[in-house]
C-alpha cells in the first residue's frame, strides 16, 4: 500500500447511522465507527487515492500530515485485511 | 368550509352530504377520505376510502359491513351508481391510543425494536402505518375541526421516523440477500431484490422528507412530487429512474455491476434520509 493506491468499497458492506452512531454492517460482521473513520470511508470511492485521502482530512480535522496518515493507513489495513475494502488495479 | 370535493379523475363534483349518507355514524363521530385520489396521485379506476373513527366500535352495526376483524370493519359502497367507495371503521379508541404512544416513544433507545414500538391489539405495524398515513393524508367529510385537532396532536416527525427506520431495517434484510445472490451467479434475482431494496431506500427517504408513503408502487409519484421544489430529490429522482427502469439484461457481468450500482445508489439514498433526521 502506498499514497497512490486506491480502493473501493466491498459492495457486501454499507454504513448506517443509527442515532448518532455510524456502524459499518455486511457478511455477518457489524463494526463501530468513529467520525472520522466515516470520513474515511466516504472517501474510499474507487476514484480517490490515498494521497488525497490524507489532505482531505488534514483540511478538514486541522491536524498534522503524520497524525492523518497513520490514521488512514491504519484503518485502510483493518478493513483491507477484513475483506472489507478492494484494492483498484 | 368547503361542503363539496372537485375529482378532476372522474370530472365528479361531490357533495360531502352524500358521502355522509353511505355511511353508519354517531354524532361525535368524525368521518374523512383518504387514499390515492386525496393524495393526486388516483386514477379514473381509483375508490374513494372512506374512514369512520367510531367513538363506540363496539356498538357498531353490523348491518351492510362485508367483513370485520377485532381491529376494523370494513363495507363497500358505490356513490352516484359509478364510484366505488370502501368504508372503514376504526375504533377511536386506537387513534387515540397511538399518539399517545408517540409522544411516549422514545426513539434513541436502539435496545428496542423498532417494530415494536408502536404497538396496537389486533394490528401488525404494516396495518399501523397504513392506518396513520391514511389519517395524515386526510380530507374532512364530517366533524372537520375535530379531524384537524387530531392531526395536530400526532407527533408526525415521530411517526416518519419511526416509519423510515423500520423500511431501512426492511431493506438491509433484502441486502445480504442480494449479495448473496451475485456470489452465486444468480444475476436475476440478485436484479429482482436490488429494485426491491432501492424501492426501500426510496420510500425511507420520502418518509425522511415528511411526506408519508403507504405502498411501494408509489415512490416514483412521491419523489416526482417531491423533486418538484426540491433540488436534492430531483437528483435522487433522475439517478432512481436511470437505474429502475433500463437494466441491461443478458450479459451477466453488465448486470453484476448494474446491481452494485443499485445498492450504492440504495446505500447513499439511506445516508439522505438518515442526515435528514439526524440518523436512522
Amino acid at each position: 500500500m502506498n499514497g497512490a493506491t486506491i480502493y473501493k468499497q466491498n459492495i457486501k458492506y454499507r454504513i448506517r447511522k443509527v442515532s448518532n452512531r455510524y456502524v459499518l454492517l455486511g457478511a455477518e460482521k457489524c463494526f463501530e465507527f468513529n467520525e472520522l473513520a466515516n470520513f474515511i470511508w466516504e472517501h474510499i470511492d474507487g476514484d480517490t487515492d490515498i494521497n488525497a485521502i490524507v489532505e482531505a482530512i488534514i483540511k478538514d480535522y486541522d491536524c498534522t500530515r503524520q497524525v492523518a496518515e497513520k490514521d488512514v493507513n491504519e484503518l485502510i489495513k483493518f478493513l483491507a485485511d477484513n475483506g472489507i475494502l478492494k484494492e483498484v488495479v | 368550509m368547503v361542503n363539496e370535493i372537485y375529482f378532476k379523475e372522474f370530472n365528479t363534483t361531490i357533495k360531502k352530504t352524500d358521502l355522509v349518507k353511505l355511511v353508519q355514524y354517531q354524532q361525535e363521530d368524525i368521518i374523512y377520505i383518504a387514499g390515492s385520489l386525496v393524495e393526486g396521485i388516483g386514477n379514473k379506476y381509483s375508490d374513494i376510502d372512506i374512514f369512520i373513527l367510531v367513538n363506540d366500535f363496539e356498538q357498531l352495526s353490523s348491518k351492510d359491513i362485508t367483513y370485520a376483524t377485532e381491529a376494523s370493519k370494513t363495507q363497500f359502497s358505490k356513490l352516484y351508481s359509478n364510484i366505488n367507495c370502501d368504508i372503514e371503521y376504526w375504533p377511536m379508541s386506537l387513534l387515540e391510543d397511538l399518539i399517545q404512544q408517540l409522544d411516549n416513544m422514545n426513539l434513541n433507545d436502539l435496545g428496542a425494536r423498532a417494530l415494536n414500538q408502536l404497538k396496537a391489539r389486533n394490528c401488525n405495524f404494516g396495518e399501523i402505518k397504513t392506518f396513520l398515513h391514511r389519517f395524515i393524508n386526510s380530507e374532512g367529510i364530517y366533524n372537520d375541526a375535530k379531524l384537524e385537532m387530531l392531526k395536530n396532536r400526532l407527533d408526525k416527525n415521530k411517526f416518519y421516523r419511526l416509519a423510515m427506520r423500520t423500511i431501512i431495517n426492511g431493506g438491509d434484510n433484502i441486502y445480504d440477500d442480494v449479495v448473496g445472490n451475485l456470489e452465486i451467479g444468480n444475476y436475476e434475482t440478485a436484479l429482482l431484490g436490488a429494485r426491491d431494496m432501492l424501492a426501500h431506500s426510496i420510500s425511507a427517504y420520502i418518509y425522511s422528507k415528511g411526506m408519508s408513503i403507504d405502498r411501494m408502487k408509489w415512490i416514483y409519484e412521491k419523489l416526482r412530487i417531491l423533486s418538484k421544489n426540491d433540488n436534492e430529490a430531483l437528483e435522487v429522482l433522475n439517478r432512481f429512474v436511470k437505474l429502475s427502469f433500463y437494466s441491461p439484461i443478458g450479459n451477466h457481468e453488465e448486470l453484476a455491476e448494474h446491481v452494485e450500482n443499485m445498492l450504492s445508489f440504495s446505500n447513499k439514498v439511506i445516508k439522505l434520509a438518515s442526515k435528514n433526521f439526524g440518523g436512522v
